[in-house]
């Protein structure tokens, strides 16, 4: 629980984070009131069921330009979509930066 | 047999969204029809369809959206207002034995084509997670029913171009059976998309597009006619038992006074005299009412060569001659054929005929066919003070064919 409030206080320090503009997404795309959308929010408490993920997941791929796995692992919490997101992007920029210095 | 009457009337058109709306058009004559832009679809051979002007935004939230088809838009919209319609409804309750009948030919086909094209053209895996849900036919009704917590009877008829006109007798029925006293009842389409139109082009129905006017490009009865027009839209009643509304002192619309209900069986597409001519002797039947009663007849009339002067013979083989039969309209010529919906829009159109006294127009008959030689009421709508009763007709691919008879509640 520590290490998620700090995360927490991390992220929203930060501006334009990832967080922020899943935030964004959330509030205005799937009528979620802005201030609920914390990190340790479960998903389906914001009204966001196991289906509309799926949307959530087709509109953060078009967002980052990353694709998510068949099987994406954890989702439940904003914090979990948050992470992958961030860690799919990071695996992104390494493929290219692999590419560009192919011999 | 209880009597049934039309307490509330919903409408999403190609003339306008809203009863009012949509029959002042057909009485001024006014065209729902239009040209399609060719940089839409450059694949298209098709030039004109009958859109609805329609801000889903402004119904719907983006949540809500990602759930509704057009279709089922359609459907939500005029069902909303034909119960704002009909008054306080259910004050008293009665939600719990609603019932929602609604026909739709081909569902949530904008949701269908759009997979299609993501999935096959543009090889995507992504197929949206509510494409089930928002393409089955069912939809549209169910989303009535959640809408407006109508917990009785929530069925879907499909059966081409005559589903919401069996929608709505299979509605009459119930009431009339008691089994039921309040009926949501209509249909919804939304088939402009480019796959549903390649395939109507394909079939050789579809209207050509008129050199000077494109609006005009839907010519029921006439020698020129070329076909029928695409449409979109829904249009939803409030049926009620005649005594309920009575007691509740709802403003009742007309009486839905008759059902006749037939088949071909002869060909998937060609029409028959006789089927048509079944359907339309058995609603009178039905409602006791003798051919010589009816004052106007709102014709099927879809401009083929093929419906309109089979049509017309059945016309003439139930009424009699030119002399004894009543003025018949086809009002597709201005909201072109809505499918599934064109029954509910066309009756929607047959009881505020009677309702307000007044024959809409068959637009842009200026040539007639020889073979089709009845009072079509061409181009101007007629004012005829003694109008009590009328009928409308819905015949479908497959061959099922419904008469509706409405008559006004004076009597």
């Amino acid at each position: 629980m520590q290490t998620l409030n700090a995360w927490s206080t991390q992220l929203n320090s930060s501006e334009n984070t990832t967080f922020e503009r899943l935030r964004g997404i959330l509030a205005n795309e799937f009528e979620v009131a802005t201030q609920v959308i914390t990190p340790d929010a479960r998903l389906d408490s914001l009204g966001i069921d196991s289906l509309a993920v799926i949307e959530v997941i087709f509109r953060l791929e078009d967002e980052f330009k990353i694709s998510f796995p068949q099987d994406p692992g954890e989702l439940s919490t904003v914090g979990n979509l948050v992470s992958s997101i961030d860690h799919l992007v990071a695996q992104q920029r390494e493929k290219s930066t692999l590419k560009a210095e192919a011999p | 047999m209880r009597r049934v009457v039309i307490t509330g009337l919903g409408v999403v058109s190609p003339l306008g969204n809203g009863a009012r709306t949509f029959f002042d058009g057909l009485v001024q004559g006014h065209s729902g029809i239009t040209r399609l832009p060719d940089q839409l679809h450059p694949r298209l051979n098709c030039r004109v369809v009958a859109p609805v002007a329609f801000d889903s935004a402004a119904h719907f939230g983006p949540t809500r959206l990602r759930m509704l088809d057009r279709v089922s838009q359609f459907a939500l919209v005029a069902a909303s207002e034909a119960i704002a319609d009909a008054g306080a409804v259910f004050e008293k309750g009665d939600r719990e034995t609603t019932g929602v009948f609604v026909g739709t030919g081909m569902g949530g086909a904008q949701t269908t084509d759009d997979g299609y094209k993501s999935f096959y053209e543009e090889h995507s895996d992504r197929v949206k997670p509510y494409s089930v849900l928002l393409a089955m036919n069912n939809a549209a009704a169910a989303w009535i029913g959640i809408d407006h917590q109508l917990l009785g009877p929530n069925l879907t008829y499909s059966s081409a171009c005559s589903s919401s006109a069996v929608a709505i007798g299979e509605a009459w029925k119930r009431i009339a059976a008691g089994e039921l006293d309040v009926m949501i009842a209509g249909g919804s389409e939304a088939p402009l998309n480019f796959g549903t139109l390649k395939a109507w082009e394909a079939l050789k129905t579809l209207a050509t597009e008129d050199p000077e006017d494109a609006s005009a490009s839907c010519k029921p009865f006439a020698k020129d006619r070329s076909g029928l027009v695409l449409g979109e839209g829904a249009a939803m009643l409030v049926l009620e038992s005649r005594d309920r509304a009575v007691a509740r002192g709802a403003r009742i619309h007309a009486e839905l006074a008759g059902y006749g209900l037939s088949t071909d069986a002869e060909h998937i597409t060609r029409p028959t005299v006789a089927g048509q001519a079944r359907a339309m002797e058995r609603a009178l039947e039905c409602a006791h009412v003798s051919a010589a009663e009816v004052g106007y007849i709102n014709a099927h009339g879809t401009a083929t060569l093929a419906n309109d002067a089979v049509e017309t013979a059945a016309i003439k083989r139930i009424f009699g001659g030119e002399a004894q039969t009543p003025p018949v309209s086809s009002t597709k010529s201005m909201h072109g054929h809505l499918l599934g919906a064109a029954g509910a829009l066309e009756f929607a159109a047959t009881v505020l005929a009677i309702e307000n006294r007044v024959i809409p127009p068959t637009r842009h008959l200026l040539n007639p066919d020889p073979e089709c030689d009845l009072d079509y009421v061409p181009e101007t709508a007629r004012t005829v003070a003694n109008l009590t009763t009328a009928m409308s007709n819905s015949f479908a691919f497959g061959g099922t064919n419904v008469s509706l008879l409405c008559r006004a509640i004076a009597q």
